[in-house]
């Protein structure tokens, strides 16, 4: 049987070392205890040997890069075996995920845990971490951990923050068009709905609910995102139905409301069924206000089957790449890791954005809406060109934000939290 | 008997329980080195000598392993032998006696006798004894069925424990702690057992359970109180007995507060805390963990003979207000 | 005629009289008739693990077995069937514990190197070498807190007398002069280890001296000079003058237990002891002097032979402990046993 050759870990905090030599090259033979390459660590440099004798080959990992621990870097090979059967065996994994697995949707996770698409999907059911106390606080009140903020080391979830989000205990929806809805945070007043773009869901909106204290924040999974159930989507009107219908099961009356993308576009369909319970509505790069649309980034979202082939076009996200975190990719991609969600996606992309163009405008609903209204804009947009924020009523404020991309909530947190706070006074 | 309250030291305790043994049970006699007229290593037999004649506290010669097994044999024909080990270290000497005789005659006989006797071992470290006369080997014993094994933290136990465990027809391995012979409590008069199957709480808390033994229960309670200034509330379990150990209580404890330390000057791996933790997390206390589980044990190495290297070695009250805080604060 | 017919009376034949010689001969005949049965049936596969049998060295365990009263006490060895058997044990009972049968003396907990029967004496086979000697001290030593008259004899090998326990334990019997009479049954060979390499002195009877008590080397094949060996130094323990230690000179026929190969000795070895068996031997002397009849050697040797088989069929007959009982028997009460979690 082959066996893998990968980058060790070594020491105990080491999370990457860099290949120094390699000893043997494809087609060597190697004997058991053999050192097959060196590498260096922050402490010190290694030798690493073979774990079992048998033929070296598919050898990868230049000298001088750094490589996650874990990452393959060959295999040893026994009697009669080739590396074609091995690198087949290797590629399976991403696909068997469990889809009911539990990704822990944290920053802080160590960054080998998700060096490889099919450690992340082989890790999918272990990798929540959560206290058994945690977990059973979680069965008996038939939560579901993924969504609860873990403040733990490296976001494990504790009892206590299962306490949290229990009271009170939530609304058990059984219906079968049960759009998923989540208190983000409690408090006093009007809370402020806020609905995500394609590919996302509620969980992204953590960090910029945890900016907006002392305020109500639901977010809301659009129906085939999250943990909404699957529902065939039409237009936009289907889904600012959902989320309506969604909203008045709750009880929620009156509501500030922000939307992001898609989500905006869904937002701007809501409106004429709502207008006297909504107090605000902050658009973030909101489709539905024009044409134009980067088709081929939902086709390529709709198309990734690996992180890998999932992060180039979630760096067009960025204006600044380098706030594409593991944690991003993975979360995202968890959005994606079964052909049957990326079928649904397909199909809600195929209705609302059709060969690449979006299909509606709900521009005119801006016109008469007498609430306090913004939209906010990356300058440098590269998914829907801030150039659709022009010409919008007069009563609508716009903000176009310099260096930021499609994601001004991630790259200008501070101050769309700020805007927001002065929309909902 | 009177339930007057005066304070012995545990040494005192363990001559009192002696002494009340050997006058109400003829069968009781003492066996050790130097237990006679030398009062014992450690001053525990002091004058029991002159009251009960040296037909009953025989002084052995250097011969643990036959002292060990003249017990057995003696209690085979229902006497009463408490045999003192000089140093709990030379239980090695008598391994043989103990383990493969006096823990298995009763079931390797079908249980148609048994072997009612003591042995009482001075363990532990801190008295620059170094790593042959330091040694806190109780849980060698606690592997072994057919033992039973105690240790006792306070004097009213160690009284109420020794009588208990003379008065019971199964060999007892008790430890006492050498730095907690000076230790002065309040002593009950009289004769009175404590049951040998029951820890006690000693300090009760809702943020995490405390499980020590011997020594490390004083050391416990000293974390409590100091981490009580942060507003952490500590429970502290004695768990006086290691075999059998009463697994229920420290149970209860856990789902109560949901976070564990174990606290124990034996080696860490393989020790006493090591049993504690798995059995938590083994029992209906798992789904209440909200923490790792923490064991406080000996260092992995000899007791050494420099002070501060001695100290070192084993688990101190620092230590434990450290592991407490982690535990409760959510640091590990 | 051979010359034993010129021999005189033992006076401990005299001592013993008939009926005690006969049940002494019986006892040999016994054991000797146990001894292959357990073989048989080992053979056989009803018996687990392995066996040390004693075959050869009847006359030892008799010979001492013979001279005690049913209130005194022995500890024997790994090979001690004859020794239980020597201090009245049921065989059917030890037939029985051999097959791991509930109701073997045992409870099928103990097997072959653990009989024991503590209400008559015997407490019991050990599977330590030199477990048995501490043992044994220290029931003397209540005999003597105790004031009874009884005494403890302590069955070892040649084998244990370079153990630590014995030396030890010969010392604190000799310092508290107590009522212990050790027997060393040297048959020549620990396992595999000769007594000439492994003993430092010519004569184990020769380390009573260390000791400052009598120790006296007797042929062990000898029923009379065994007996009287024994009574003697039962009778001064009984005095309280303290311990004796008997070197009994004998040979086991089989090996060491069932897997031996007697790569260690010589097969002229072992035939020119088994020409010298102890049963023979002093069957033809109590034949010889008129103490005994053939027909009522037959008899025995027919009884016996009945008796083994009977316990053989009681002992298969027997039920098997129950696997719920397992963890029963380690304490005595329930309430402290240990409690899983």
């Amino acid at each position: 049987m082959a066996t893998e050759v990968i980058m060790p870990r070594v020491d105990m905090d080491m999370t990457e070392g860099k290949i120094a030599v390699w000893y043997v090259k494809n087609g060597d033979s190697v004997t058991k205890g053999q050192v097959i390459f060196e590498i260096e660590t922050d402490k010190a440099g290694m030798e690493v040997d073979a774990p079992v004798a048998g033929t070296i080959d598919g050898i990868q990992g230049a000298i001088g890069e750094s490589v996650l621990v874990g990452t393959t870097l060959g295999w040893i090979l026994a009697a009669g075996e080739t590396l074609a059967v091995q690198k087949s065996v290797a590629a399976q994994t991403p696909g068997d995920a469990d889809p009911d697995g539990e990704l822990l949707i944290a920053e802080s996770l160590p960054a080998h845990a998700l060096s490889k698409p099919d450690s992340v999907a082989a890790a999918g059911k272990s990798s929540l971490r959560a206290t058994p106390l945690a977990r059973s606080l979680a069965r008996s009140h038939g939560l579901d951990l993924s969504s609860t903020v873990g403040t733990g080391p490296n976001g494990r979830v504790q009892g206590s923050d299962v306490v949290q989000s229990t009271t009170p205990a939530p609304v058990q929806v059984e219906d079968s068009d049960a759009v998923y809805l989540n208190w983000i945070s409690r408090a006093e007043g009007i809370p402020l709905v806020l609905l995500h773009g394609f590919g996302a869901d509620q969980g992204g909106w953590r960090n910029l609910a945890a900016l907006i204290k002392g305020v109500p924040v639901i977010g809301i999974d659009l129906p085939n995102h999250g943990k909404s159930k699957p529902r065939a989507i039409r237009s936009l009107d289907d889904l600012a139905a959902a989320v309506v219908a969604r909203l008045d099961q709750e009880g929620v009356q009156a509501f500030h409301l922000l939307g992001h993308s898609m989500g905006g576009a869904t937002a701007l369909a809501m409106i004429s069924s709502v207008t006297d319970r909504l107090r605000s509505l902050t658009l973030l790069a909101p489709a539905g206000l024009g044409a134009e649309i980067r088709g081929g980034f939902i086709e390529g979202l709709c198309r990734a089957n690996s992180e890998a082939s999932l992060k180039p076009w979630l760096a067009e996200l960025f204006h600044d790449e380098s706030l594409l975190t593991n944690s991003f990719v993975a979360t995202a991609f968890k959005q994606l890791e079964s052909p049957q969600k990326r079928e649904r996606l397909k199909s809600m992309a195929q209705a609302l954005m059709p060969d690449g163009t979006q299909a509606t405008s709900k521009r005119g609903e801006l016109n008469g809406l007498n609430v306090p209204t913004k939209v906010i804009w990356g300058a440098d947009d590269k998914i829907i060109p801030v150039k659709h924020a022009q010409g919008l009523p007069g009563r609508v404020a716009l903000h176009v934000l310099k260096n930021v991309g499609h994601l001004s909530y991630i790259e200008a947190s501070d101050l769309v939290a700020t805007l927001l706070i002065e929309q909902m006074r | 008997m009177s339930n007057e309250m005066r304070e012995l030291s545990y040494a005192q305790a363990i001559q009192e329980a002696l002494g009340l043994a050997m006058e109400r049970d003829e069968r009781v006699f003492l066996m050790g080195e130097d237990i006679g007229v030398y009062g014992g290593a450690f001053q525990v037999t002091g004058d029991l000598v002159h009251r009960f004649g040296e037909d009953r506290v025989m002084d052995t010669p250097i011969s643990e392993l036959a002292g060990a097994g003249v017990a057995v044999g003696a209690a085979l024909l229902n006497r009463r032998p408490v045999y003192e080990f000089q140093f709990s270290d030379f239980a090695a000497l008598a391994m043989e006696q103990i383990v493969n005789q006096a823990a298995k005659i009763r079931f390797m006989l079908g249980g148609k006798t048994s072997v009612p006797l003591v042995m009482r071992f001075p363990c532990g470290s801190g008295t620059g004894a170094a790593a042959q006369h330091s040694q806190s080997l109780e849980s060698w014993f606690a592997h072994v069925p057919g033992l039973k094994v105690v240790q006792p933290s306070t004097p009213a136990d160690a009284k109420g424990l020794l009588l208990a465990a003379i008065e019971d027809p199964d060999p007892v391995m008790f430890f006492e702690h050498k730095l907690l012979y000076k230790m002065k409590g309040h002593v009950p008069e009289g004769y009175y057992t404590e049951p040998l199957n029951q820890a006690r709480i000693r300090r009760t808390g809702s943020d995490v359970t405390i499980v020590a033994s011997a020594i490390m229960v004083h050391k416990a309670l000293e974390a409590a109180a100091v981490v009580e200034k942060d507003g952490i509330s500590a429970e502290v379990i004695d768990l006086r007995s290691l075999r059998p150990m009463d697994y229920s209580a420290l149970i209860d404890s856990v789902c109560k507060t949901t976070r564990l330390i174990c606290v124990y000057e034996g080696t860490k791996q393989f020790g006493i805390g090591t049993e504690v933790a798995a059995a938590i997390v083994e029992s209906a206390a798992f789904d209440r963990l909200d923490a790792p589980i923490i064991r406080l044990g000996g260092a992995d190495c000899p007791l050494p003979y420099n002070p501060e290297l001695e100290k070192a070695a084993v688990p101190q009250v620092p230590n434990i207000v450290d592991a407490i805080r982690r535990s409760v604060q959510g640091r590990i | 005629m051979n010359d034993r017919m010129n021999q005189v009376q033992p006076a401990i034949y005299e001592q013993l009289g008939k009926e005690k010689l006969h049940k002494a001969l019986r006892q040999m005949h016994l054991i000797r008739q146990f001894e292959e049965g357990a073989e048989q049936a080992y053979m056989r596969g009803l018996v687990h693990g392995t066996m040390h049998l004693s075959i050869g060295q009847e006359a030892s365990a008799v010979g001492v077995g013979i001279m005690l009263e049913a209130s005194d006490y022995i500890t024997s060895t790994h090979r001690g069937h004859g020794h239980c058997i020597a201090k009245g044990a049921d065989p059917k009972f030890m037939f029985a514990e051999f097959f791991g049968k509930d109701n073997g003396y045992c409870r099928g907990r103990g097997g072959s190197m653990h009989i024991a029967d503590v209400a008559s004496g015997n407490l019991g086979a050990n599977g330590i070498v030199g477990g048995g000697l501490p043992i044994a001290v220290g029931a003397a030593l209540a005999l003597k807190q105790t004031k009874k008259p009884s005494v403890v004899i302590c069955f070892f090998g040649d084998g244990a007398n370079n153990e630590g326990a014995f030396h030890e334990s010969l010392n604190m019997a000799a310092i508290w002069k107590l009522p212990v009479i050790f027997v060393c049954e040297n048959n020549k060979y620990g396992m595999s280890t000769s007594i000439e390499r492994s003993t430092a002195v010519k004569n184990i009877s020769q380390r009573a001296q260390a000791y400052d008590f009598p120790g006296v080397t007797v042929n062990g094949n000898d029923f009379a000079e065994v007996a009287t060996a024994a009574g003697e130094a039962i009778e001064r323990a009984r005095r309280g003058e303290g311990p004796t230690l008997i070197e009994s000179l004998t040979y086991r026929h089989r090996g060491h237990s069932k897997s031996d190969r007697n790569r260690y000795r010589t097969k002229e070895e072992i035939d020119s002891w088994i020409a010298r068996d102890p049963i023979e031997l002093f069957q033809a002397n109590l034949l010889d002097l008129d103490l005994i009849q053939e027909a009522e050697v037959d008899e025995i040797v027919k009884s016996v032979g009945l008796e083994i088989e009977a316990a053989v069929s009681f002992a298969k007959d027997s039920p098997d402990p129950k696997v719920e009982d397992l963890t029963s028997f380690v304490y005595t009460n329930t309430t402290s046993e240990i409690t899983n979690v």
